[in-house]
């Protein structure tokens, strides 16, 4: 009972709440979004085709890039209430974002990497919580590698690894499994979905990738 | 991972590139603080031996040589000056004479010049006596401390002296009294720790071979010099009693047109040769300013080029909340930090050179150079150091903390 009751108390709060969205980069390229929902340790798909504005919804939810309308509520943090440094900051500590092409700071090997990844969000500095993430998530013996010595899926690892380093209130993924094989494409599903589950924050995933429909229930597509 | 670890590994991460800024920074670097070295220390030593001599008095030929040979001892002396001649200048009565003092030039011991000289001579240079006494005998002479740190010298000891200014035995002179050492001076300083000092009257007997002389009883003032109008002295070093003084002023210009001798006035001839060695030195530093420049420029290459290199890494570090600021002092540190490491390296060089080239110029200019002191105008050269560092960074550092993240992420 007591968990169902917890569950139930999650389900009331929406972990991300994206309403009236809209964006245009000129006036013949406007994008009009659904609103978005969802729960903290739920998972929620957001899927279309190129050109739809994917990657700009989730730079939009991600606290990247300003919408020309609507508002993007983390947690009871409103985005467009908060500006520069602060906004910085606040990205840095609540949302985690594992993009497309996994990008690391070359001249740091992993284990400083996500050394930098708590520095810059201002969250107290620890190897040992980098070195439990990166053995929950079996790329432990790639800690003292550079980037460029990891093979592609170690590198979507450790881009999970810096997405939940900070226990984020949200996690953010670009087309996390489009370079992937099924086997992988599930297994990085699977970690994304349990990170997300043990830290209790709400994962939202945007792709092209069709496989993802059959294994994520929540489902908002663009057109 | 704090900004100086996180630019650190950065500029690491790029060793070549690293390594030929750092390279040319130091060379710059190190070009002006050895030019500052020499020359602070070379005009340290012309001031110091200038020994407020007002004016020179010797035989016709080149001003500077006869300043050069009879103030600094490098060069050769112009030839000699019948002291009948240049009595006027020795007298100690003379209304407008402060102190002359004779000089007699033309020996040498090793590459030590002998000077046959007054006593005088030790006191205008502030001399002292460290050990033993001043000359009193013929033949007696007094050495200056580097004389007897670097040469065989001591107290008591006995040798024969070299006709000329060059170490060689076959120009020995074989005479049957030889010098004697009775006295070591405290070191000064100035160009009187590198002489051998005698009276005149014993770079006399050495050189006339009847011995004639062997019986002058040792000369140790103008008035016994006075005396013997028809032999030789090379030089008179003058200090006036009122150098500002019309008569003082005009002197040694009557003296070129009314006598056969030759007058000068150091504080002008040294100036002269500043004059004419100084553009070699300005060309030298406008070399150096000039890699210095190339440094700054292959600096702001450098770092331009990275960034288009790291511009995902710059977009990343602003996703995961670095700030503007944050990614713009980054770069501003990678520029201070190449720019400090450059100084670094190009003081020690130019410091470790220094020591290296101060042996030789020991011999050339009768001064002891050294790498082991610093100048306050290093500390405005580092100073200046860092701040080209920083403006070479800093279109970098704006553009990267211009990174627009979804732009950037968006392709």
């Amino acid at each position: 009972m007591p968990v169902f009751t917890e569950q139930r108390c999650y389900d009331r709060i929406k972990m991300i709440k994206a309403s009236n969205i809209s964006f245009a980069y000129n006036e013949s390229t406007r994008f009009d979004f659904p609103d978005i929902e969802c729960p903290p340790k739920a998972s929620c798909l957001i899927i279309g085709k190129s050109g739809v504005g994917k990657t700009t919804l989730l730079h939009i939810l991600g606290g990247v890039l300003k919408p020309d309308q609507g508002s993007v509520l983390i947690g009871d943090a409103d985005l467009s209430k908060l500006d520069g440094t602060k906004l910085d900051k606040y990205r840095g500590k609540n949302i985690g974002i594992v993009f497309q092409k996994p990008h690391f700071i070359s001249s740091l090997n992993i284990l400083e990497n996500l050394l930098l990844t708590q520095n810059l969000a201002g969250v107290r500095m620890s190897k040992s919580d980098i070195l439990m993430v990166l053995k929950s998530l079996e790329i432990e013996d790639r800690a003292y590698s550079k980037p460029s010595k990891l093979s592609q899926g170690e590198l979507q690892r450790a881009s999970v690894a810096r997405a939940v380093m900070n226990q984020p209130k949200l996690i953010l993924a670009d087309e996390p499994t489009s370079a992937l094989d099924d086997e992988s494409c599930e297994q990085v599903l699977h970690l994304l979905q349990n990170t997300a589950r043990e830290m209790g924050a709400a994962l939202v995933i945007v792709t092209h990738d069709g496989r993802l429909k059959e294994l994520i229930d929540h489902q908002i597509v663009l057109s | 991972m704090n900004n100086l670890i996180l630019t650190w590994k950065n500029l690491i991460h790029r060793p070549l590139s690293l390594l030929l800024n750092v390279l040319l920074f130091a060379l710059g670097v190190g070009l002006i603080s050895l030019l500052i070295q020499v020359n602070t220390q070379l005009k340290e030593q012309f001031d110091r031996n200038q020994a407020d001599i007002n004016m020179v008095v010797g035989a016709k030929g080149s001003p500077l040589q006869m300043i050069l040979s009879s103030m600094y001892h490098i060069d050769n002396p112009t030839g000699n000056i019948n002291i009948g001649e240049a009595k006027p200048f020795l007298n100690p009565q003379h209304p407008y004479l402060k102190t002359s003092i004779p000089l007699s030039l033309g020996d040498s011991y090793q590459k030590y010049r002998i000077i046959g000289t007054t006593p005088e001579f030790v006191e205008l240079y502030s001399a002292e006596i460290s050990e033993g006494r001043l000359w009193e005998q013929a033949f007696d002479v007094v050495i200056g401390m580097a004389v007897a740190e670097s040469s065989d010298l001591k107290i008591g000891s006995e040798f024969n002296s070299s006709h000329g200014f060059n170490d060689d035995e076959g120009m020995e002179h074989e005479h049957h009294t030889q010098f004697k050492v009775v006295g070591i001076l405290e070191p000064s300083g100035s160009v009187i720790d590198q002489l051998i000092l005698t009276s005149p009257n014993t770079i006399w007997a050495v050189h006339e071979h009847d011995h004639a002389t062997d019986t002058i009883s040792n000369i140790l003032d103008n008035q016994e010099l006075m005396k013997y109008e028809d032999k030789d002295i090379t030089t008179i070093l003058i200090q006036f009693k009122n150098a500002k003084s019309v008569p003082a002023l005009n002197m040694p210009r009557a003296i070129n047109e009314n006598t056969d001798l030759l007058a000068a006035n150091p504080v002008y001839e040294i100036n002269r040769l500043y004059a004419m060695v100084g553009v070699g030195a300005e060309t030298l530093r406008y070399l150096a300013f000039i890699l210095i420049a190339v440094s700054a420029f292959s600096v702001f290459i450098s770092l331009y080029n990275s960034l288009k290199d790291r511009k995902y890494e710059l977009a990343v570090m602003r996703v995961l909340g670095g700030g503007r600021g944050r990614l713009f002092s980054m770069i501003i540190l990678e520029g201070l930090l190449i720019a400090l490491l450059g100084t670094l390296l190009g003081l020690v060089l130019a410091h470790v050179g220094m020591f290296f080239v101060a042996k030789g110029m020991e011999g050339a200019y009768r001064y002891s150079f050294t790498g082991s002191r610093f100048f306050i105008e290093e500390a405005y050269l580092v100073l200046g150091a860092m701040i080209i560092g920083i403006l070479a960074a800093l279109i970098p550092a704006i553009m990267a903390a211009r990174t627009e993240i979804h732009s950037t992420l968006n392709h």
